[in-house]
């Protein structure tokens, strides 16, 4: 069954985002849900969880339904962090309208 | 180093709460610290209040829990009064105006926009109603849930309303059971429809009867362990336990007990009793509960009479066994049902729990003019009027407010249900309930059921906590995102085929994403195939049962139709879905309790 494993409430980070699952000769376009989070009590790592929505992957013989999750130490959430702000950052100015200098959202 | 919500609960925590929201309302909302904010609305849960989520400061949601859903003669008056004079906000709903209460799932009503300001009234006008808003909410006993026509039912096995009571009485403001690593939730039912739903409950008691000294007793077996939330539902498990009435109390003690224990504070997640039972499976969880916290030992499971259960059963339940009718049991109290005592009980349908406050006054008046004044609370959203003698039945009918909450509504609008979504709940990805409204009205008038077909049930949740238990319902719809012509809009994914009864099975998803402008589009194509398939009699649950997840999806067909939706724009940005300016920053709140702004500088 294709149901969603995650949890997705209001708090979850990314509700919509758009991806792609990749194997070695295959690929599968889909929608997914991002999340980054960490435990409420003790949390001893942050949790970054990505699952596309299986539905989208059905069609991938063999994969079911699942969500991946990393465990970050919180130098690595760190170095994510960095590592996308400025990716972030060369996409936006790239994306930028030369002439009026604003983002072109889309 | 414990959570922060275990360390809030050891600071303040119990009764002692109350002074504190005295303290507060009078010196105002802007007393309470920022930096204690967080703290004390959690503390705050405790007494039935939840403060609304961003964009509403200052506003809080009161839940009021009646045990099995009874409100006694004057009390449902009592509450609606209440929303007359409190619950409104500074901007009013399109469908329901502006003052309303809301029947929930576990037979509680929750009022909105509440300032804290106006509290200490409030508790002081439901106390002298005899009613209360403690440990509605926090991790504690939750209100108990059972059959809400216990005691009164002509075919009842067993009279829950007694054991309801009792644990209300018992584990209400006991010490020893109010801080319990997560929420519990009791259901008692003790009769054939299983309306009470155990199934889904932490603990549950389930009608049965057994040998005792050679005779045979009626009482109740015992589950554990069921619950929907956190996107991983669980049927309850049988604890292999038969309990009299009047054994009943202590083994509830004793489960609490266990669990208080044994449950999992670390992660809150984690915490619910089922995930307990998963860890453990359910012979140790009896093997500990009979070695450490009951004297003595305890009885093996009785006969029940789950093969007669009907309540929320798709159509796949009861045939007449047990009935006094020879009909096939209920799976709603809607409409008009003989009572042991010669009167009626009169199930009326309230569309998604929602209930205007003129509305609802109405209804109290046609209580006391027709009934005794009673008015219950069932888990499917609806009210019930008891004590209707024949002749008055006819007379009830003609009262106007009856035209809106019927005894013999169209089947989509009785079996729409919708949680609280984004008017109110921090944790919603969509619009629930004004959205459900029109999704019924707008199959009701484009739709054919199969004539046969009574019930079909629609359960509308915001998120995957599942507060609408969309699991059980024949179509269950869950809030998502996705995009349409390039732009972020709210959307539903899509379960089928659940139900309760004697076998529960959850709804299986089957599609995700659909938006939500296409959702009644899908659901029309799905009953059209239901309807030109389906083999003789057999019901939604049981054509759904018969197919696998791909011939489902092929079944549904996401479409325009012409129904419109004006709420398709991410209400969860919105201060309030509803305001004509709309955005965060355009909120008037946190205000005074006259909705105007507090702070009108920021
Ligand atoms: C701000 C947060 C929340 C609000 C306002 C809220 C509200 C509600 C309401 C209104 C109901 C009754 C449903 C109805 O008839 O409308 C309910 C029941 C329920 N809630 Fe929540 N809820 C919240 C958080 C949660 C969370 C975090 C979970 C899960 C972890 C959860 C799980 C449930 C479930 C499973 C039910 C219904 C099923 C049952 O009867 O057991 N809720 N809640
Ligand atoms: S199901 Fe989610 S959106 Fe609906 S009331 Fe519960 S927590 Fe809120």
């Amino acid at each position: 069954m294709p149901g969603r494993i995650s949890r997705v409430t209001g708090h979850t980070t990314l509700d919509l985002v758009e991806g792609e699952a990749v194997g070695a000769d295959w690929s599968a376009e889909a929608l997914g849900v991002l999340d980054a989070t960490a435990a409420r009590r003790e949390p001893d790592h942050v949790e970054l969880r990505v699952e596309l929505d299986g539905t989208d992957l059905a069609g991938v013989e063999g994969l079911h339904p699942h969500a991946d999750v990393l465990r970050l130490t919180p130098e690595q959430a760190r170095a994510v962090a960095e590592d996308l702000r400025s990716h972030a950052d060369r996409v936006a100015a790239a994306s930028r309208d030369p002439t009026t200098g604003d983002v072109n959202a889309d | 180093m414990p959570t922060d919500v275990e360390r809030w609960k050891e600071d303040v925590y119990g009764e002692e709460i109350r002074e504190h929201i005295e303290r507060f309302a009078k010196a105002g909302f802007d007393s309470i610290p920022d930096d204690e904010r967080d703290a004390w609305f959690e503390r705050f849960k405790w007494y039935g209040l939840y403060h609304q989520r961003s964009g509403q400061e200052s506003y809080f949601m009161m839940r009021i829990g009646p045990p099995g859903g009874v409100l006694k003669p004057g009390q449902f008056r009592a509450v609606a009064e209440i929303a007359r004079d409190f619950a409104t906000g500074p901007v009013e709903n399109p469908e329901f105006g502006n003052g309303y209460l809301d029947v929930t799932t576990r037979q509680a009503i929750q009022l909105h926009w509440i300032n804290l300001e106006d509290v200490p009234e409030i508790f002081d006008r439901l106390e002298e109603a005899g009613l209360s808003t403690q440990q509605a909410c926090g991790d504690s006993w939750r209100n108990i849930v059972g059959c809400p026509v216990a005691g009164k039912d002509e075919a009842e096995f067993v009279d829950a309303r007694g054991l309801a009571d009792d644990l209300h009485d018992r584990f209400k403001g006991d010490d020893a059971h109010a801080n319990l690593p997560r929420k519990w939730k009791v259901s008692v039912t003790g009769c054939h429809e299983g309306c009470g739903q155990g199934d889904i409950n932490d603990l549950a008691f389930e009608p049965a009867e057994a040998e005792r000294d050679g005779e045979t007793v009626r009482g109740y077996n015992v589950r554990v362990g069921g619950g929907l939330a956190r996107n991983e539902p669980r049927i309850a498990k049988d604890l292999d336990v038969f309990v009299t009435p009047e054994e009943a109390v202590d083994v509830a003690g004793a489960v609490s007990a266990l669990f208080r224990d044994r449950g999992d504070r670390e992660d809150r997640y984690n915490a619910r009793v089922k995930f307990l039972v998963d860890e453990w499976g359910i012979e140790k969880f009896r093997r500990v509960l009979v070695e450490e916290y009951v004297d003595g030992d305890l009885a093996p499971a009785g006969r029940d009479l789950r093969e007669t259960y009907s309540y929320n059963a798709g159509g796949a339940g009861a045939g007449d066994r047990g009935r006094a009718e020879p009909d096939r049991g209920h799976a709603d109290h809607v409409g008009v049902h003989a009572q042991a005592n010669g009167d009626n009980y009169v199930g009326l349908n309230v569309l998604v729990g929602r209930i205007g406050v003129d509305d609802a006054l109405a209804l109290a008046d046609a209580a006391e003019t027709h009934g005794s004044g009673e008015v219950r609370l069932t888990q499917r959203q609806n009210v019930i009027l008891t004590d209707v003698p024949d002749d008055a039945v006819p007379d009830l009918r003609d009262e106007p407010v009856l035209d809106r909450y019927s005894p013999d509504p169209h089947p989509f609008q009785r079996g729409s249900i919708a949680c609280t979504g984004t008017e109110f709940c921090s944790l919603s990805i969509v619009e629930t309930k004004n959205r459900q409204v029109r999704f019924a009205r707008w199959l009701r008038a484009n739709v054919d059921l199969p004539d046969d077909v009574e019930d079909f049930h629609v359960h509308l949740s915001g998120c995957t906590a599942s507060c609408a238990q969309p699991q059980i319902a024949d179509v269950a719809l869950r809030g998502m995102k996705t995009r349409k012509d390039g732009e972020p809009v709210e959307a539903l994914d899509i379960g089928l085929g659940g139900g309760l009864g004697e076998d529960p099975t959850f709804a299986r998803w089957v599609v995700q994403r659909v938006p939500v402008d296409e959702v009644p589009g899908a659901i029309a194509s799905l009953i059209e195939a239901y309807a030109e398939r389906r083999e003789g009699t057999e019901s939604f649950r049981e054509f759904v049962a018969a197919r696998d997840d791909e011939a489902l999806a092929d079944l549904i067909e996401p479409a325009e139709t012409s129904y419109e939706d004006p709420f398709m724009h991410n209400t969860k940005r919105t201060w309030y879905p509803y305001a004509e300016e709309d955005a965060l920053e355009d909120s008037p709140a946190p205000t005074a309790p006259d909705d105007t702004p507090l702070r009108s500088d920021d």
